[in-house]
C-alpha cells in the first residue's frame, strides 16, 4: 500500500463479523460488514436500535468482551491489521490513536476519582511527560472543550458535574492525546436538547481544528445532515447503503434508507402528510434470514429477495446499495414497485 | 462535620444506655440468680444479697448501677471475689484485641485478594477454587477448623505450637482458625462486587483509554468495589476484637470470650452488664469509623448531614 492510499483510508473494515454466545443461542450482532473511513472526513453510521452500531464501534477498539463475543474479518487501521493484535499492542492504539466517546456520560466517569486525575491518566499512559506538564495539558484540554473555571473543577469529582459537563470531560479525555480517529457513539442521546447542540458543536469544531477523522454513530438524521461527509446505513447487523451525505439524502437507493428518511418529522409537512413508521420489526439476530434482511418489511420485495442476500451494488459515484432493485436485470421493476408481494 | 460527630456521639450514648438497660432487665428475668447454690445457707445468702445490694428495690439497684457506670465503675464480679469487672476487661481484652487485629488484617487482605482473583478469572478453575474456599469458610464452624488446624499443623506436622499465646508462632493457628469465616465472607462479597463493577461504563471508559489491566483493576475497579466489604467489616471487627469464646478456649488464650460465656452461665450480673456495655461502645465506635471510611472512599457520600448527593 502506498503512502497516499494509506492516508486516505484511515480505517477500513472488511467482512467484519461479531457474534455473542448467549444462553438463548448465538446473537449475530454484526454480519459481514465492510466500509471505510477516509482521513479527515466524518462518516456517520445510522440505523435503528439494535442494528449493531455500538458493537461495530467497540469492535474497532477491540473492546468486545471475549468470551462471550467472537470476531472475525479484517479491521485495517492506517493499513495495519488490528484483528489479531495483542492486548498490549492494542493498548498503544486505544486512547492514543483512536479516541472514543460513549453514550451515557452519567455513568462513564469513575465516581471515586477526580475529574482532573481521569484526564491526566490517559496522558500519563501514552506520553512521556512530567507531572506538571501532565497537569498543564489536562487543564488545557478541559478548557478546550469549554469547561468553565477548569482549575477549580479540576479537583472535583464527577458527581459535581452535570450531564453536559461530564460529556465535555469525556470528550476532553478522548482527544487528550490527539488521536487521528475519534469514535463518538451517540454522544448526545442522553443529554437535554439544548445541550445536545453545544456538544455537537464542540465535536465538530475539534474535528476541524485538530484535523481528526470522525466516526459518528447516531439516531439523529438532523445531526447527520449537518455533520457527516458520508453515511453508512446499518440494518440488522449489515450495511445496506453507503454514500455521500447528499447522495443518501437526495437519492436514497435502498428501500430501508427511504423508509428511514420518511420517518423524519418535517417542519414544512402539511397536516395531511403522515409521519410514516416502518411497519414490522427487524429480523431475529439469533437466526437471520437467508435472503435480504429487510425482505419482510420491504414494500418493493421481489421473489429473489426471499432466498438470496443482495451484494452491494454501485448506484452512483461512491454510493452503493445492497438491494436487488439495482441489479441490471431488475431495471424494469425499478419504477413500478411490486406492492403486496410481501408475505404477512 | 463537627455537628455531625456531636449528633452521632449523642445517639451513641443513648444507644449504649438503652443496651445496658435492656440487658439489665433481661438478666434479671432469667430464672435463678448468682447465689442459687445448694451449699449456701439462707443466712449467708441474705448477707451476700445485702452486700451486693440485691435486697433493695430493682429501680434503686438500676439507678445505682447507671450512676456507677457514668463514673466508669463497672462494679465487682460476683463469681470471682474481689475482681473488679474493669480489671477483668483490662486483663483479658489485650489478648482478644491482639488476636482480633491479626485476624481482621489477615482476613480482609486475603479475602479481598481472593475475591479480586475470583472475579478476574471468571469461569476458570481459579474462580472455582476461590468459591470453594468461600463456601468452606462460611459453612465450617470455627471449632472444627480450630481443631483441624491444631491437629495437623500442631500435632502431626509440629510446625506451630498447639496452644497458648506467647510468641508469633503461637499466634498463627488461632489467627488462621478465627480468620477463616471472615475471610470467606469478605472474598464472597468482594467477588460479587467486583463482577458488578466490571460491567460498569467507567471501566469501559478506562479500557478505551488504553490502560493496562492492572491499572484498570487497581484504580478503577477495586476502589469502587470495596464499599460493601467495609460495611460488613465494621460489626465483624467489633465482635472479633471483644473476644471469641470457642477459639480462645481451644487455644487456651486468656481473652475476654471466656468471661462472657462464664458470666452468662453463672448469672454473674455485673460481668454480663460490664462486658455488654464495653462491646456496645466498641460496636458503635466501629460503625462510626466505617462511616468515616465511606466518605474517604466514595466522594459522593458526605458526612455533613449523612446526606447523599
Ligand atoms: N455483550 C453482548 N452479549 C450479547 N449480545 C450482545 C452483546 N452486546 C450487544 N449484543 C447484541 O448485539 C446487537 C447489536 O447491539 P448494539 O449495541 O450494537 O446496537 P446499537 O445499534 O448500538 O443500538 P442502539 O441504537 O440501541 O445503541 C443487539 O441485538 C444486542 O442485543
Ligand atoms: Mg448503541
Amino acid at each position: 500500500m502506498n503512502e497516499t492510499t494509506e492516508n486516505k483510508r484511515l480505517l477500513e473494515l472488511r467482512n467484519l463479523r461479531v457474534s455473542f454466545a448467549t444462553y438463548g443461542g448465538t446473537v449475530q450482532a454484526v454480519r459481514d460488514i465492510s466500509f471505510h473511513v477516509d482521513g479527515g472526513e466524518c462518516l456517520a453510521i445510522v440505523g435503528e436500535s439494535g442494528c449493531g452500531k455500538s458493537v461495530t464501534a467497540m469492535a474497532v477498539m477491540k473492546l468486545i468482551p471475549m468470551p462471550p463475543g467472537r470476531m472475525s474479518g479484517s479491521i485495517l487501521f492506517k493499513g495495519n491489521e488490528l484483528i489479531d493484535l495483542s492486548e498490549r499492542a492494542m493498548n498503544r492504539i486505544r486512547g492514543r490513536e483512536i479516541g472514543m466517546i460513549f453514550q451515557d456520560p452519567m455513568t462513564s466517569l469513575n465516581p471515586t476519582m477526580t475529574v482532573g486525575r481521569q484526564v491526566e491518566e490517559i496522558l500519563a499512559q501514552h506520553e512521556k511527560i512530567s507531572r506538571e506538564e501532565c497537569r498543564k495539558r489536562s487543564l488545557e484540554v478541559l478548557r478546550l472543550v469549554g469547561i468553565p473555571e477548569a482549575e477549580r473543577r479540576y479537583g472535583q469529582y464527577p458527581h459535581a458535574f452535570s450531564g453536559g459537563m461530564r460529556q465535555r470531560v469525556l470528550i476532553a479525555m478522548a482527544i487528550a492525546c490527539r488521536p487521528s480517529l475519534l469514535i463518538a457513539d451517540e454522544p448526545t442521546t442522553a443529554l437535554d436538547v439544548t445541550i445536545q447542540a453545544q456538544i455537537l458543536d464542540i465535536i465538530r469544531n475539534l474535528q476541524k481544528s485538530l484535523g481528526m477523522t470522525l466516526l459518528l454513530i447516531t439516531h439523529d438524521l438532523g445531526v447527520v445532515a449537518k455533520t457527516a461527509d458520508r453515511i453508512a446505513v446499518f440494518y440488522a447487523g449489515q450495511v445496506v447503503e453507503t454514500g455521500s451525505c447528499d447522495a443518501i439524502f437526495y437519492n436514497p437507493s435502498h428501500p430501508y434508507t427511504r423508509a428511514l428518511l420518511g420517518s423524519i418529522p418535517r417542519i414544512d409537512a402539511t397536516r395531511a402528510t403522515q409521519l410514516s413508521a416502518i411497519a414490522g420489526t427487524p429480523p431475529d439476530l439469533f437466526s437471520p434470514p437467508a435472503g435480504c434482511a429487510f425482505f419482510a418489511r420491504c414494500t418493493r420485495a421481489m421473489k429473489i429477495c426471499a432466498t438470496l442476500a443482495p451484494p452491494p451494488m454501485t448506484v452512483g459515484e461512491g454510493q452503493t446499495a445492497s438491494c436487488w432493485l439495482h441489479h441490471p436485470m431488475a431495471g424494469i421493476r425499478r419504477q413500478g414497485a411490486v406492492e403486496g408481494a410481501m408475505p404477512r | 462535620m463537627a455537628r455531625y460527630i456531636l449528633k452521632r456521639l449523642l445517639i451513641s450514648v443513648i444507644t449504649v444506655w438503652l443496651l445496658v438497660t435492656v440487658v439489665f432487665i433481661l438478666v434479671r428475668l432469667l430464672p435463678g440468680d448468682p447465689f442459687s447454690s445448694d451449699k449456701l445457707t439462707p443466712d449467708i445468702r441474705a448477707n451476700l444479697e445485702a452486700y451486693y445490694g440485691f435486697d433493695q428495690p430493682l429501680h434503686l439497684q438500676y439507678l445505682r448501677y447507671i450512676g456507677n457506670l457514668l463514673r466508669g465503675d463497672l462494679g465487682f464480679s460476683i463469681k470471682y471475689q474481689n475482681m473488679p469487672v474493669g480489671k477483668v476487661i483490662a486483663d483479658s481484652f489485650p489478648y482478644s484485641a491482639d488476636l482480633g487485629i491479626r485476624t481482621i488484617l489477615f482476613a480482609s487482605l486475603v479475602g479481598i485478594g481472593l475475591g479480586v482473583v475470583a472475579a478476574l478469572n471468571r469461569g476458570r478453575p481459579l474462580e472455582y477454587l476461590c468459591i470453594f474456599i468461600a463456601i468452606a469458610g462460611i459453612s465450617l464452624p470455627d471449632f472444627i477448623t480450630g481443631s483441624l488446624l491444631q491437629y495437623f499443623f500442631g500435632l502431626k506436622l509440629g510446625w506451630f505450637p498447639v496452644a497458648l499465646w506467647r510468641s508469633f508462632r503461637h499466634t498463627v493457628l488461632p489467627t488462621l482458625a478465627l480468620s477463616f469465616y471472615t475471610l470467606a465472607l469478605v472474598s464472597r462479597i468482594m467477588r460479587t462486587s467486583m463482577l458488578e463493577v466490571t460491567g460498569q461504563d467507567y471501566v469501559r471508559t478506562a479500557r478505551a483509554k488504553g490502560l493496562p489491566t492492572f491499572k484498570i483493576v487497581w484504580r478503577h475497579q477495586i476502589r469502587n468495589a470495596i464499599l460493601p466489604v467495609v460495611t460488613v467489616l465494621g460489626p465483624i471487627t467489633a465482635a472479633i476484637l471483644t473476644g471469641t469464646f470457642v477459639i480462645e478456649s481451644i487455644y487456651a488464650i486468656p481473652g475476654m470470650g471466656k468471661f462472657y460465656v462464664l458470666g452468662v452461665q453463672n448469672l454473674d450480673y455485673t460481668i454480663i452488664l460490664g462486658l455488654t456495655a464495653f462491646y456496645g461502645i466498641f460496636l458503635i465506635a466501629a460503625n462510626f469509623i466505617v462511616d468515616i471510611l465511606y466518605g474517604l472512599i466514595d466522594p459522593r457520600i458526605t458526612l455533613a448531614d449523612g446526606r447523599r448527593r
